[in-house]
């Protein structure tokens, strides 16, 4: 499978924060999820894939150039949306397109008045006097309608509404339509990593704790039920964040972690678990020790 | 293709793609030759994501019931009707394994399945 970006290593630290990561692909034509606690390192991992923090040691290929040395060619094929609103907030949507549209070789006017619509965006209202949520849906517009072959958006449903998280979402389906597409996208929705994405990137201190395939990860993260004699050793040491309370009955609960390896144990009953789910109880279990 | 997915289900959404179009081929809703929507135009429509989509049809592709055609999409594939009951039979039995698997887990015997079966059965030809 190619990759539409290649970490071999990314090296950062400051005020007490350090981002290390070593051999890190973020596979094409596929969505990557982007989770973890606040402080994880993940907007500073998408600051570094666009080469915006000059102090960090980087080797990352981005479709298949190197960031220092073609920038601009780079820059033309990823549409990036930020937590913050990036454009001069006097603007109108229109304007953004008229102005900034020139900058990119592939955008189309057209496309965006018609990514603008579906948004329901009014496209002559200043983004000053506008809500978080419709800078947030004017960005992703102006992202799209210049026809990436990647986009990188940083809690884009962070100040959507439901209605309007539903509709960013098909717009994001639509763009994977094409297969050499990719997303990157970092949330705290994992409601919508349940739906859409494909792999799933965990941070946590500044370090990868998984990436994996969806359907990995829901296979083998699961919760389990089994009576304590009846559970080895190595399915035990696989069993993170355990009740007490079902210890003390007897019992064995908890996050089973290759619920694949151990699906015919006798007498355990598995149970599959949200990404929410996963993600809370790998928190937890580190809290504890 | 109608396809309808239950969130809600223990089943995981790739098995619910894959047993939802076998059922469709073994009840003639879909014929051989019939197209099936590209990966991922039917993970837009289930929203779900498009390796799972992926997973499913590779199974299938797997099994045989289904046929990739590069630049042209899926297609069911054309196989003799006794193949086909052939696979229903492996795919009954492997249901009923699972079932009764799952019972004995739970402490029923066997002659208590067996008594079950035998009124089911017996309720069916009445």
């Amino acid at each position: 499978m190619s990759s539409a970006i290649e970490i071999k290593r990314l090296f950062i630290s400051f005020d007490g924060f350090g981002l290390q990561i070593r051999n890190l692909s973020i596979p094409k034509g596929y969505v990557t999820g982007l989770i973890g606690q606040n402080g994880a390192g993940k907007t500073t991992l998408i600051r570094s894939i666009l080469n915006l923090h000059r102090e960090a040691i980087q080797e990352i290929t981005i479709l298949g150039k190197m960031m220092e040395k073609e920038g601009i060619t780079i820059k033309d094929q990823i549409g990036f949306v930020g937590e913050n609103f990036l454009f001069p907030s006097h603007y109108s949507a229109k304007e953004i397109g008229k102005k900034l549209g020139v900058l990119y070789s592939r955008y189309e006017e057209a496309l965006y008045d018609d990514l603008l619509r579906r948004l329901d965006v009014n496209p002559r209202k200043s983004a000053q006097v506008c809500s978080e949520g419709t800078k947030a849906k004017m960005s992703l517009a102006f992202a799209l309608a210049t026809q990436p072959q990647l986009l990188i958006l940083d809690e884009p449903m962070a100040h959507l509404d439901p209605v309007a998280r539903r509709k960013v979402l098909d717009l994001l389906y639509e763009y994977m339509q094409q297969e050499n597409h990719t997303i990157l996208f970092s949330t705290h929705i994992t409601e919508d990593l349940d739906r859409i994405a494909d792999y799933i990137l965990f941070l946590k201190e500044g370090k990868v704790i998984f990436m994996h395939s969806k359907e990995e990860l829901i296979e083998n993260y699961q919760f389990i039920r089994i009576p304590r004699k009846k559970a080895c050793k190595e399915l035990l040491s696989s069993i993170r964040n355990r009740s007490k309370q079902a210890w003390k009955e007897g019992m064995v609960e908890g996050m089973c972690t290759q619920s694949r390896r151990f699906l015919d144990v006798e007498e355990a009953s598995f149970q599959q678990m949200s990404i929410e789910e996963i993600m809370i109880n790998l928190n937890q279990e580190s809290q504890k020790d | 293709m109608e396809l309808f997915l239950d969130r809600s289900s223990k089943e995981p959404n790739y098995l619910q793609i894959e047993n939802q179009i076998k059922d469709q081929v073994y009840q003639g809703k879909l014929k051989p030759s019939d197209q099936l929507p590209s990966i991922r135009s039917l993970a837009r429509q289930l929203n779900v994501a498009i390796i799972t989509v992926k997973r499913a049809y590779d199974d299938l592709e797997q099994e045989g019931i289904i046929q990739t055609i590069p630049g042209k999409g899926c297609f069911i594939r054309s196989f003799p009707l006794h193949q086909l009951e052939q696979q229903l039979e492996i795919e009954f039995k492997r249901n009923l394994e699972t079932l009764i698997l799952s019972a004995r887990q739970r402490g029923l015997k066997k002659d208590q399945i067996e008594e079950i079966l035998r009124k089911i059965l017996d309720q069916k030809e009445e």
